[in-house]
Order: structure tokens, then sequence, then C-alpha cells
């Protein structure tokens, strides 16, 4: 085989990883947004019913994830 | 206490751990393609190997977490266990499919076929399939914990693959090299910057692993939370009829 197919296969190598990688961020980020949207919802419905429902152990809509 | 430590580490983790993985990733691209010369055999192609076997490393490193933590999910109980374990699982995937990915890439100019089923090869099909399992349960059982019992026995079993993976050249006479304990004079790595270009590529997997399983550990523990907070809401529903 000549030295520029070799580079080929070098090259689709390390474009697999960092594809597979971008694809694995980017469903992570897929999944924190979703959650984020949910837990809005859920503290405006908890808002709505006014005082003394207790959401301290609730995270805020800045947590990581 | 868990709380405290969780509190203390996260800003680190935050803020450090994503900066260091992409300082360490470039600077291991920098030797992989600048640094290290072309192995006199294989050339340029000889390159994967860097990589490839890092991911092995991280994948390996994901499952045996997983399975550490899963042993201890079925003795204690305690759901941080089964988060810990459920991510270890999703990131040593990501990494096991890497292996799979880069390994034909490699194999079809140097051994002239894409795929074999060589012992190692075929014992790392044999792992990614029982940890792809793993996750399948995980998907299918949702809340269940019958099914996240079954799926942390799963995880404990599937790693005794894992020392399989190692010895299977030696023991089985396989094709794939064993690059790094391949006695002086036949063959590994032949020029000190070879392996200097491991030892980098290394510790930028290392930091891209426990970066992204923060990452998805985070991310459990959100969904968890949000989880809590509907069932919650959902009670107070009720009572006020």
């Amino acid at each position: 085989m000549t030295p520029p197919d070799r580079f080929w296969f070098l090259f689709s190598a390390y474009a697999a990883i960092w594809l597979l990688l971008a694809l694995f961020l980017v469903r992570l980020g897929r999944r924190h947004r979703a959650l984020e949207r949910e837990l809005r919802e859920l503290e405006s419905r908890v808002a709505d019913r006014g005082p003394g429902f207790d959401s301290t152990a609730a995270p805020s809509v800045g947590t990581r994830a | 206490m868990a709380l405290a430590i969780r509190s203390r580490l996260a800003p680190l983790a935050d803020r450090i751990l994503p900066a260091a993985a992409t300082t360490a990733m470039l600077t291991a691209l920098w030797c992989v393609f600048l640094y290290v010369p072309n192995e006199r055999m294989q050339g340029a192609v000889q390159r994967i190997f860097y990589f490839h076997v890092n991911a092995a490393w991280s994948a390996f490193l994901g499952f045996g977490i997983a399975a550490a933590a899963s042993a201890l999910f079925l003795w204690r109980g305690r759901i941080e266990h089964d988060r810990l374990a459920q991510a270890a699982v999703e990131v040593g995937m990501l990494f096991c499919t890497m292996v799979l990915a880069t390994g034909p890439i490699w194999a079809r100019p140097i051994w002239g076929t894409w795929w074999t089923w060589d012992p190692r090869l075929t014992m790392t099909v044999i792992l990614w399939t029982i940890y792809a399992v793993y996750l399948v349960l995980r998907m299918v059982g949702r809340d269940d914990p019958e099914i996240a019992r079954y799926a942390a026995v799963l995880a404990v079993v599937g790693i005794l693959d894992v020392p399989l993976i190692m010895v299977s050249v030696r023991l089985w006479r396989g094709m794939h090299p064993s690059v790094l304990t391949a006695p002086e004079g036949t063959g590994g790595l032949q020029d000190p910057r070879m392996m200097r270009t491991l030892l980098v590529a290394f510790v930028a997997f290392a930091l891209l692993f426990l970066w992204l399983l923060w990452l998805r550990y985070e991310g459990l523990r959100l969904r968890d939370d949000v989880r809590e907070l509907e069932l919650r809401i959902g009670a107070r529903h009720e009572a006020r009829g």
C-alpha cells in the first residue's frame, strides 16, 4: 500500500474518534436541556401553588449536568 | 458528608477539568502528528496506536469503576453508587466504541483485512456487547429497582472479560500486537519519543474520561432530583384533593 493511502487511514481513524466524541457530547447536551426545561416547568408549577410547598430539596435550573 | 465533598468538588470539576482535558488533548495531538517519528515498518498509520491504546485503557477504567460501584450498590443499596455505575458504563462504552472503530482502520493496511476473529478482538466485541446489554436494561427498566440490581450483577460479571482481553494475545497466540509487553528487539516502541507520546496521550485520555464521567454523573443526579420533585408535587396535589 502506498504512503498516501496510509495517510487516508490515519485521517479516518482520528476522524472517527472525534465524531464519536462529538456525538456523545451533543447527546449529553440535549439531555441536559430537556432536564432544564422539565425543571423550569416544575418550578413554575410550585410557584403557582403559592407558599406552603417545600421545594428546598429541588435543584436550581443552573445546576450542572 | 458526601454533599459537602460534592459541593467542594463541583467548582473544581466544572472549571479545571474541561480546560485541563482540552490542553492535554491538544498537546497529545501535537505529539502524535508533529513530534513522534514514523514507525519503520508501518509508517504513518502506526500513529493510530497512541489514541487506540489509550481509548482501550479508558474503556477498561470505565467498566472497572462500573463494576466496583455496582458491587457497592448491591451491598449497600445506595443510589449514588448505582448512578456512578451507569455513568461509568456510558463513558466506558464511548471509549470501547472508539477502540472498535479505530482497530479495523489500522488493521486494513497492516493485516490486509478490516476484521479477523482474533481472540483479543473477539473478547473486545464480547465486552462491548455485555455493557451494551447493561445500557439496554437501564433504558428499558427505567426506575425499576429489580432491573437496576440485575444490571449491577451484569456489570460485576462483565469486568471478568477485561483480564481475558489482557492475556488473550499470549494465551491463545492471536494476531493482535502486544506492543508494550514485547521483548526487547522484537518490536514495541523503539524510539523514546514514542513512549513520551503514549504517556501524554494517556494523561489526555485520563482527563477526558474524568470530565465526561463527571458530566454524566451530574446529569443523572439532576434527572433523579427532577423525578423526586415530580413525585413530591404529585403527592401534594393528591393531598389537596
